[in-house]
């Protein structure tokens, strides 16, 4: 696949909420977008204009009520809830706002996590995870630590730490700051492009967050659950550390 | 990685999952410890029953089950003691037993003669046990009878005392002989305390006016469970050595002890039923605490299938936290129960109803037994319930809508 070739294609995805109750709410109307190998892109837009469900369509999360999601070549629709569970664990990562983690785990085991549900070896998840999580500013007291013995920007590198592990082809990130403070946020960001840089993994934000948007070299503005502007960035305007 | 994550999460809330164990080994102690007080209470009614009355298996004239006569005797004895000492895994002795009376100088009272051979080792070791006072009979016939401590007090007499048996012989003509008493015993079954009296086979004989017969042979078999097996050996060594089988009549305790039989199977359906109450009560908490478990979870379960867990794994997650617990309480449970029989293994004084389980055929003190039986299917039926307990939480979290799951906070 080549950085020119679209990872994730949306044709006409519409979803409907509550299609058979007196008030359907229509979340996505009709969108159609495509996101390229190495985008690194936010998609902003008021509360209720289709953000998360944009995000839940492309990781195959929720189900479009029409139209169709491809991401790396796959038709989402065409897959059953356990395929569409191996195909998550394979090819997209995400990030959420909080509670990403699970609680019962430490830094290092949330971590490994998607890459011991994918069997790869003991010594291979380790050298990986330790990689990633000693690039990412982690001691080795910290990695072995609860979600609940780490603040809260911890835990956000730890579940980026996860997703980025896995090699996979898109990171999701739902709000990724919006529980952190703006200096935090922003080292989590500027992290989030290096890798994008040297990993040519494609990130999509959903965010309110106007230093998120300054940072993504793509720029897509939903509105009513419609893409309302959707603006690629040259160098020179997008904000660095 | 499901595993350490179901493991750890049993660990999060203690209190509740220590409120879990402890219900179900409540419920695991309460079954086992209370079956191993009930297989106690079974193991000396059957041996009580067996021993003094008949063995595990009897031969007899045929018919002698239906009215137990002195006319019906085995004529031939010989050829069928033969016989038997041939047949492996088993141990044997005759018997004669009379309907009968004795008197003292006081009082008359029905009882039953048994006439047994005091050297035969299996059939009279109950007897030579129970003695509280006096010895036991000797290897000839001699004129002694043993009778109990409860028939000595009705008859107002003492070991060395002097009391009459007076029976019908199988000619209906009364014979009766005078016998001084060897030996006082109690074996706290009312059943035998109250009307038998043991005396030397070839006393009893005597006052049957037999000549070389028996009323049957008591049959001790090793294996108390195949008796089918003893019956079907039994009946071929007789028919070998040329004795027609078709006069006699072969029985097992079960066949002959109606009674006896049919309390076993009402202790085995009790059993069932005691097990099915309270682990309806055990898996009603898991249940409860299962469906607590995954609405506070919702959102973690939601970010883990996200994250490419199958609903299947989810499922499996639950189930192995359900396992971990029940298996954690068993454990106390089993030792618990285990701890019981050993401490009990002098056995437990239940003095104040002697009374009431000797009318059961069973003595005042108690050996608390675990059957395997009773283990497997106290395991099994609770591995069964908490497997239909968690089904239904289980399906709930492996159906959450994932997007759901995440909202929810």
């Amino acid at each position: 696949m080549t950085a020119s070739e679209a990872i994730v294609r949306l044709n006409g995805v519409s979803k409907i909420y509550g299609q058979d109750t007196r008030v359907p709410v229509r979340a996505l109307d009709d969108v159609t977008l495509s996101l390229k190998k190495g985008d690194f892109a936010a998609v902003a837009g008021p509360s209720g204009s289709g953000k998360s469900t944009l995000l839940n369509m492309m990781g195959g999360l929720d189900k479009p009520t029409e139209g169709r999601v491809t991401v790396a070549g796959q038709d989402l629709g065409e897959l059953s809830r356990n395929a569409l569970a191996d195909f998550r664990l394979y090819h997209i990562g995400f990030v959420f706002q909080a509670f990403n983690l699970i609680p019962v785990l430490s830094a290092v085991e949330n971590a490994e996590f998607e890459l011991l549900m994918q069997g790869v070896s003991k010594e291979e998840r380790r050298e990986r995870v330790r990689e990633e999580l000693t690039g990412m500013g982690f001691t080795e007291d910290q990695m072995h630590r609860r979600p609940d013995e780490l603040s809260g920007g911890q835990q956000q590198r730890v579940a980026i730490a996860r997703a980025l592990v896995a090699r996979p082809d898109l990171v999701l990130a739902d709000e990724p700051t919006a529980n952190l403070d703006s200096t935090t946020g922003g080292r989590l960001m500027d992290m989030m492009a290096e890798l994008n840089e040297r990993t040519g993994i494609t990130f999509l934000f959903a965010t309110h967050d106007p230093m998120v948007m300054d940072r993504a070299r793509r720029f897509i503005q939903m509105r009513d659950g419609r893409i309302e502007n959707d603006e690629v960035r040259d160098e020179a305007t997008v904000s660095h550390a | 990685m499901i595993t350490r994550i179901a493991w750890r999460n049993i660990w999060r809330n203690k209190r509740r999952s220590w409120v879990l164990i402890t219900a179900v080994a409540a419920g695991f102690f309460a079954f086992l410890g209370g079956m191993s007080i009930v297989t106690s209470f079974e193991d000396q009614m059957l041996d009580n029953a067996v021993r003094f009355d008949g063995g595990h298996v009897q031969i007899a004239a045929d018919g002698y089950h239906e009215n137990p006569n002195v006319r019906r005797a085995i004529d031939d004895p010989a050829p069928i003691a033969a016989a038997l000492q041939g047949v492996p895994g088993i141990a044997h002795e005759s018997l004669v037993q009379v309907d009968g009376m004795a008197t003292s100088a006081r009082r008359s009272l029905g009882v039953m003669i048994t006439g047994v051979d005091p050297d035969a080792p299996v059939g009279t070791a109950h007897l030579r046990q129970s003695l509280v006072e006096g010895e036991m009979l000797g290897g000839t016939a001699e004129g002694r009878v043993l009778i109990s401590t409860k028939l000595a007090d009705q008859l107002s007499l003492e070991v060395g005392q002097r009391l009459v048996l007076m029976a019908a012989d199988r000619t209906n003509e009364i014979q009766s002989a005078a016998f001084r008493i060897g030996g006082l015993f109690r074996t706290g079954q009312s059943a035998v305390d109250d009307r038998r009296v043991f005396v030397h086979h070839d006393d009893a004989r005597q006052l049957a006016a037999y000549d070389t017969e028996v009323t049957s042979f008591a049959i001790f078999a090793d294996d108390e469970d195949a008796l089918d097996a003893a019956v079907a050996s039994i009946t071929a060594a007789l028919e070998e050595a040329g004795i027609a089988t078709a006069n006699l009549e072969i029985l097992t305790w079960q066949q002959r002890m109606g009674f006896l039989s049919a309390m076993y199977e009402v202790v085995d359906v009790f059993s069932v039923v005691l097990l099915i109450i309270l682990f309806t009560a055990v898996a009603l908490s898991l249940v409860n605490s299962f469906l607590m478990v995954i609405f506070e979870r919702m959102r973690e379960l939601g970010v883990m299938m996200a994250n490419g867990v199958r609903p299947g794994q989810i499922k499996r997650m639950l189930y192995l936290e359900a396992s971990f617990i029940v298996s954690i309480g068993l454990a106390i449970g089993g030792a618990l129960s285990v701890g019981l029989v050993a401490y009990f293994s002098g056995g437990m004084d239940l003095a104040m109803f002697a009374e009431g389980l000797g009318d059961f055929g069973v003595g005042s003190v108690l050996y608390p037994r675990i059957d395997m039986g009773d283990l497997l299917l106290g395991l099994i039926g609770i591995i069964v319930i908490v497997f239909l307990a968690i089904l239904y939480p289980a399906r709930k979290a492996a159906q959450f809508e994932i997007v759901e799951a995440l909202r929810h906070t």
